[in-house]
Formats: structure tokens, C-alpha cells, sequence
């Protein structure tokens, strides 16, 4: 009895192994990279024509297409009607294309981490976003993205003319076509957001801000009179203040995928800086600290976990804050902001006009074919009608039109009436086609178009002297690390401004000290280096 | 018993109910604050902030979220997989651990070290995840809630040194009765150990649960989304709009009330059980410690 009991616990144990353990032989492609030439439901589609691949795709003609499913990733949430809009976009697409679309949303902050497993674990999907912000580079060089030198032109030619040979060119990777650019805002000037109604209110018109100083002034002077007010933004390090330490300047980073490590070149000279140890940083510390002690910050905002973004149609306290130009939204704060507090409206100027800024003219976000698909042509296909067909490019961003979406004219949009961006179908434009494809809020006012024209116009930049200089950090992984914790800790605090001058001067001094410590040295010399050998070539 | 009412014991007995209190509260407040903000309007909580008493009591919040269907559809998911889940790991768990416990078991050592291997080591995220989508075919199945957490080697441990502490002489009394293993197990050896197996029930359910990284690797579809794996997509795409600085990426935040209120939703059940567990519970606590 004893020995049946430990010989079947065994027997058990040894059964619970193998299953765990090994292959159930049904011939899974887990190692091998070259996805299967055949597409996976043959039975689906009509009998005599499965082999897709190859000769037929030449001359894509919707009647010998075999019917696929392709499948995208991206970031973020699942819209609303997701399943409807689908269901429409769907057939449209298959009358062209013979394909389905099937989108999964996951979300941001697993976003990168997800991709990489995926892509790791070798599983089916066609393709997906990514960007220099996210993990663009990450995938390049672990092979995460399908080379489409070959295929571009041929299976998406309005795509690739629209975009331009040249374009596509200069955002090639070791001289071959991964990921297809997403044109967008070419660089970002500040500009200041505003709440218009306060400023007329206390007689400033859009020309009297000119420097931060006249934008402190003013806030100086409204919270001076009215308590209830917040100067400047809510919420940590709100508008870059690095921009801020440079405003009116030439100024870039160095690409490094790394937004932490210090780098910087300024007036388009191809001499890296630690910014961090330049007298306009320190001096926009001192701005800062000067608005902090002045009363402009709610003193909770080093806490608090909502900034401009979260806060942007709900916060009616705040008169403003400099940060990015905005994209066409002010009509919908003015909107939002206006139930709260009637008669309230925003408005944005430049501080920058007179300044070119340097710009590297390459996109910063992709559409990636994932290495895994098997229709890699029809994905293709997929994107050209995004880009050409305008119906099928309104249903994929904006879902049907009168339910999650009124056209206005060519390229405006609002929403049905009673109904928001949370309660409608909505896909980013960003992550699949041009900006100039994409609709703007009907509601945008004359500064938002004047800005999006702004900083979409190549005249208004100049061109990067290491434009194509990607930085390697392969030599000084660990003190970027390192570095990259320094600034973490004392950035937020120091931008906010918090505390006396006697303290600030003493904790910037830290923060150097730290720095330098870390190491911050050695990553300077070590992005000279490179773009000195960059430009040698 | 007169030292028992000594100025130092006084002392000592009132900073310690003192020390504690402190510790109570200030766990508890801030779920209260939560639990208060959930019901509150939600112009005030813009206004206002968060409060511990509501200045509009109003159920507008949680109407929202019950009126997303997609938060009914994954609280059964979560239920469902917390109760097949823990029953289930209960079963395979013991069933592991009673054998190991018996000394007479033969590779005893060798399948203890196997166990013990998997508390150390693993594979990484991209084995398994390759194994349980490639070879075992359990994506955007239930299941894979469930299966990858059968069996924790902690747990394990946990009940295999319960089940040590039962006297051989009651197994053995059994056994001489004409039962055989699976008898004594059952008739015997669980009845014993409910505090055990209530310890390690309320570890399971908890770890069931509350689990996102099961379903946010394996799980597409909407109707197989659990009740957690919705409140970690809402604070993770919060998250990542706070670290945006400006408003043209910007995407429309659930409101306040609403995520305090689907927190007080996802935590209510598992928040149900305590009590009844309780009691066996501090029993398990003492699991291993030396008995008079």
C-alpha cells in the first residue's frame, strides 16, 4: 500500500514535469525567426490561393488576396465603441484589402516591458508603435523590428511618396528602413499658456510677454490681488526648465534616448556641455525659487501627483504656465475651464519667434513591423490606406462618424454634441500617420493653428549640425545610471524653487558636487568623443 | 499577580496600547480618506481636496463605475478565479506538501531541493512567458489566472511543517485501522489542520486577488479581464499623462471620486474574509513555534 501511495505520488510528480517542462511537439517556431511563408488560416480563405507571399504581392489586386487578420499593438487604453468601430473599419478594409484589423491596447507605463517579452518570446503580431521616447532604439538593436527596405515603396507607394524619399532616408537605421516615420511637430519652442481673461482683466495684451520675467511679473501681480489664484502651474517640474534655462537660445540635446543624462549643445556648435553646470540653469533656479517664495506655487504641487496635463481641463485656479505650444487644444480648456469658472479663456504666445531652432528633421515616433508577421505586404497595404483613403483613415482615428465624431470641413473635427474625448472612439494620430493627415479640434483657436503651422514649418528651423548622431552609451552604461539617480533626486526639488536662496545655493552645490561624482564627467567626454568621430566622417 | 498592577507594567502596558494606536490609525486614516472621497461630490474634490467626511454625499461615483459594464464582467473574473484558484491551489499544495512531510518518503531531500530551487531561481519573465504561451497554450484563457500560481513553494513549506507537527501516532492509529494514505489524509490529517490550510487559503486568495501580472501578460479579451488589472491600467496610464509636460498628448483623466471609488470596490471582498479567517489565522501564526 505504502509503496503504490510513493510509487503514484511519483508517477504524479514525474507526469506534473513533463507537461511543465517540455514541448508538446505541435512544431511551435519559438526559436527560429523566420515566420512561416504561409498564413496561418489558410482555411479561411478561399482554397486555391494561400501561397500570398511572393510573386502574387507584386500586384496587389483585392481578388486574389486571401483574407488576413492583422494585428496591432499600442499603448494606452481600449476607446470606447472600440468593438463597433472595429466592425465597420473591418469591412472596409477587407473590401480593399482582404484584411481585418485587430488592435490590443496595453497600458503605458508596461507598455515597453510588454513589447520587448512579446518580441522575445518570437509571438504573432504585425505591428506595433514605438519611438525614440519609448524603447525605439531597445528594439533596433536587439532585432525587434522587420528591415522594410524592400518592401516600403512597393506595397505602400502613396505612403512612402507622401512622406518623401528623402524624408524616409534621413530616418533610416545602419542605412536600412525599419520602422516608418510618423511626421509630427519638428521641435518644440515655448510659449506661454495663459489664462486670456485674467490678463485683460489686469490690462496685459499678448505682446507684453515677451521674457519668464514678464510672465513672473504677471503672476506676481495677479496673485498680488487675488489670493485664490495659483501663479504658476500646479505639480512638479511643470514646462521644461531646461528649455527655460535656455529660452531664446540655439539649444539641443544630444540624442541619447535618455533624457537624464546631462548633454547639450548650444548655438548649433558641436561642443557638448553639462547644462547643469551653466549659469543659466542656476539661473533659472533662481527664478524659480524667487517665484516659490513669492507665493506663485501652490505649496503642495512638491507633492502633488497632477501637473498641466491632468489638470489641464479641470484646474481653473492657475493663470498660466510656460511649457510645449499647444496642438489645437485651448478651445476645448477654454471650454472645459469655462464650466468651471464662467468667461474663462486660454490663450498661448510664443516667447521664442525670434529664434530659429535647431532642429535633426527626424521623427521621433514609428510604426514598427514586428519581425513575426506574416503579411508584412498587407500591413503595409494597411498603412497606405491610412494615408490615402480618407474614409478609412476618419473611422481608424475617429471612429463613426455622428456617433464619436462630426466632421468639420477637411481636416476639423468636434464631438457630438454632450460628449468628450472619454466617450468617444478615439485612436492617436502620432502612432500611424502624418500630422497633416490628422484632424484638428474644431474648436482650436487662431494661436493654436498659427502654432501648429509654426512648428510644422521646416523654415522656422535650422538643421542640426550632428543631425543623424546618435549617441552609443555602451562605454558609460553605469555612470548614466549612476548620473541619471543624481538628477532624478534633485531635479524636482530644485525646480520647484522651494526654500530660502541660502538653501538652494547649498543644495545646488550638493547636486553638482554629486554629479560630478557619479560621474557626469566622463559622459560629457564621452558624447564629445563621439559626435567629434560622427562629424569627422 | 500584584507585580502584574506595577507602575512599570502600567507604563509599559499604556505606551504599548499608546505605540500601537498611533500605528492603527495611521493605517486607517488613509483608507478612510479613500473611503469618504468616494462618496464625495466631485466639484468638491477639486475644490477642496480629499476629506475624511464628505461635505455632499452623493453615490455618483460609484453609479460611474458600475455603469461601465466592463467592472461587473471583471469582478465575476475575479471572483470566479479566486475561489477555483484557491481551492484548487489548496489541493495541490497539501498534496504536495503531506508526502514530503512523511519521513518515510523515498528522494524526500531530492524533491524538498527541487522545491526549494524554484524559491531561488527562475527561468525570467521570457521562458515563462514562452512556455505558457507557446507550449502550454493558456493564453487569454482563464486558466492562466489560475495555473502559474498552483503551487508556492512558501506556502508549501508553510504546511508541509504544519502537517510535521500532527502526531505520527494519530496517522499511525489510523493506519492500523485499515486506512490507507489517501484515507488518513483525508479523514484525518485535513480535519487537524484547518488553521493550517486557512492560513495558506487566505495567502492564496489574497495572492489571487489581487494579481495584475498574470492577466496584463496573458490576458487580450475584455471578459477575461480581472477586477485589479482595471485599476492598474487606470493609475498606469494616470501616471503616464503626469509625466507628460504638455497637454497635446493629452488624454481625459478618470475622475477623482471614480478611482477612489473603484478602489473601494476592489479591495470590498477580500476585505470580507478577514474575519472569518481571523481566528484560525492567528492559530497559523504560531505554526512552528515550540507547543508545552
Amino acid at each position: 500500500m505504502k509503496k503504490v501511495f510513493f510509487k503514484s505520488a511519483l508517477f504524479l510528480l514525474a507526469v506534473i514535469l513533463v507537461t511543465v517542462g517540455c514541448s508538446n511537439g505541435k512544431g511551435n517556431n519559438a526559436g527560429s525567426s523566420s515566420p512561416p511563408a504561409v498564413s496561418p488560416e489558410p482555411s479561411a480563405a478561399n482554397s486555391a490561393d494561400t501561397s500570398v507571399s511572393g510573386d502574387n504581392s507584386k500586384e496587389p489586386s483585392p481578388q486574389k488576396l486571401n483574407q488576413v487578420s492583422l494585428k496591432l499593438l499600442l499603448p494606452g487604453d481600449k476607446p470606447q465603441h472600440y468593438d463597433e468601430v472595429m466592425k465597420v473599419l473591418n469591412e472596409k478594409l477587407t473590401e480593399k484589402i482582404q484584411a481585418t484589423l485587430d488592435i490590443q491596447y496595453i497600458p503605458w507605463d508596461s507598455y515597453k516591458d510588454q513589447i520587448l517579452v512579446k518580441l522575445a518570446a518570437g509571438e504573432e503580431f504585425d505591428f506595433y508603435y514605438d519611438g525614440w521616447w519609448q524603447n525605439y532604439a531597445q528594439v533596433l538593436t536587439k532585432g525587434g523590428a522587420l528591415d522594410i527596405s524592400d518592401l516600403f515603396e512597393k506595397n505602400a507607394p502613396d505612403l512612402y511618396n507622401g512622406l518623401t524619399a528623402a524624408y524616409v532616408d534621413t530616418n533610416r537605421y545602419n542605412g536600412k528602413i525599419y520602422g516608418i516615420p510618423v511626421p509630427g511637430p519638428l521641435e518644440y519652442p515655448m510659449a506661454y499658456i495663459y489664462r486670456a481673461d485674467i490678463a485683460e482683466k489686469y490690462g496685459y495684451t499678448p505682446d507684453m510677454f515677451k521674457t519668464k520675467e514678464d510672465v513672473q511679473n504677471f503672476a506676481f501681480k495677479v496673485v498680488g490681488e487675488d489670493k485664490s489664484r495659483v501663479g504658476k502651474l500646479n505639480g512638479e517640474f511643470t514646462g521644461n526648465y531646461q528649455a527655460l534655462a535656455f529660452l531664446g537660445m540655439q539649444r539641443e540635446y544630444v540624442p541619447s534616448n535618455d533624457f537624464n543624462s546631462p548633454g547639450m549643445l548650444l548655438n548649433n556648435e558641436p561642443k557638448v556641455i553639462n547644462q547643469f553646470e551653466t549659469d543659466y540653469y542656476k539661473s533659472v533656479l533662481t527664478y524659480a525659487n524667487k517665484g516659490y517664495n513669492g507665493g506663485l506655487i501652490d505649496k503642495d504641487s512638491l507633492f502633488s501627483k497632477s501637473t498641466v496635463a491632468t489638470d489641464a481641463n479641470t484646474d481653473a485656479k492657475t493663470i498660466g504656465g510656460i511649457g510645449n505650444p499647444s496642438e489645437g487644444n485651448l478651445g476645448d480648456r477654454t471650454a472645459a475651464i469655462s464650466k468651471i469658472e464662467p468667461g474663462a479663456r486660454f490663450e498661448q504666445v510664443f516667447l521664442e519667434q525670434g529664434t530659429k531652432m535647431v532642429s535633426s528633421f527626424k521623427a521621433g515616433n514609428f510604426t514598427v513591423l514586428s519581425p513575426s508577421s506574416n503579411n508584412p505586404e498587407r500591413v503595409l497595404m494597411f498603412l497606405n490606406l491610412i494615408y490615402a483613403d480618407k474614409d478609412i483613415r476618419d473611422t481608424y482615428l475617429y471612429g463613426i462618424e455622428g456617433q464619436d465624431f462630426v466632421a468639420v470641413g477637411d481636416n476639423q473635427f468636434k464631438y457630438p454634441d454632450g460628449l468628450d474625448r472619454t466617450k468617444v472612439f478615439q485612436n492617436e494620430w502620432w502612432m500611424v500617420t502624418p500630422w497633416k493627415n490628422a484632424r484638428i479640434p474644431a474648436t482650436a483657436t487662431d494661436t493654436d493653428k498659427a502654432s501648429i503651422a509654426y512648428i510644422t514649418d521646416p523654415n522656422n528651423f535650422v538643421k542640426s549640425v550632428i543631425a543623424g548622431f546618435e549617441f552609443n552609451p555602451d562605454a558609460v552604461k553605469s555612470e548614466i545610471s549612476k548620473v541619471g539617480a543624481v538628477v532624478t533626486e534633485y531635479r524636482k526639488v530644485l525646480e520647484s524653487g522651494a526654500g530660502t536662496s541660502a538653501q538652494l545655493e547649498s543644495r545646488y552645490a550638493e547636486f553638482l558636487a554629486k554629479l560630478k561624482k557619479a560621474g557626469v564627467d566622463k559622459i560629457i567626454a564621452e558624447k564629445q568623443r563621439q559626435i567629434d568621430e560622427f562629424l569627422k566622417k | 499577580m500584584v507585580e502584574h498592577k506595577s507602575v512599570s507594567y502600567r507604563l509599559f502596558n499604556s505606551i504599548n496600547y499608546l505605540f500601537f494606536s498611533v500605528i492603527g490609525i495611521a493605517c486607517l486614516v488613509p483608507f478612510l480618506i479613500v473611503l469618504g472621497s468616494s462618496f464625495e461630490a466631485e466639484q468638491n474634490l477639486k475644490e477642496a481636496g480629499f476629506a475624511l467626511i464628505p461635505k455632499q454625499f452623493t453615490l455618483y461615483s460609484y453609479e460611474t463605475v458600475f455603469q461601465l459594464n466592463s467592472v461587473m464582467q471583471s469582478f465575476l473574473v475575479s471572483v470566479t478565479v479566486t475561489v477555483i484558484g484557491t481551492l484548487s491551489a489548496l489541493l495541490v499544495t497539501s498534496l504536495l506538501a503531506y508526502p514530503l512531510s512523511q519521513r518515510e518518503m523515498k528522494f524526500r531531500s531530492l524533491i524538498l531541493g527541487y522545491v526549494l530551487i524554484t524559491m531561488l531561481f527562475s527561468g525570467g519573465l521570457v521562458p515563462w512567458y514562452i512556455l505558457i504561451t507557446k507550449y502550454l497554450h493558456l493564453k487569454d484563457t482563464l486558466w492562466v489566472l489560475i495555473v502559474p500560481y498552483l503551487v508556492n513553494p512558501f506556502n508549501m513549506f508553510v504546511l508541509k511543517s504544519f502537517f510535521e507537527t500532527i502526531p505520527r501516532e494519530i496517522v499511525e492509529s489510523a493506519r492500523i485501522d485499515g486506512a490507507g494514505h489517501f484515507r488518513s489524509f483525508l479523514n484525518i490529517v485535513i480535519p487537524l489542520s484547518t488553521p493550517g490550510l486557512a492560513t495558506i487559503g487566505l495567502f492564496y486568495a489574497l495572492a489571487y486577488w489581487n494579481d495584475w501580472w498574470l492577466s496584463l501578460n496573458f490576458i487580450e479579451s475584455d471578459k477575461l479581464m480581472p477586477v485589479q488589472l482595471l485599476l492598474k491600467k487606470m493609475i498606469s496610464n494616470l501616471t503616464y499623462i503626469s509625466s507628460q509636460v504638455d497637454t497635446s498628448k493629452f488624454i481625459q483623466v478618470p475622475a477623482n471620486g471614480v478611482q477612489m471609488a473603484t478602489t473601494i470596490i476592489s479591495i470590498g471582498p477580500i476585505f470580507l474574509v478577514y474575519p472569518y479567517i481571523q481566528k484560525y489565522f492567528v492559530k497559523g501564526l504560531t505554526i512552528g513555534s515550540v507547543k508545552g
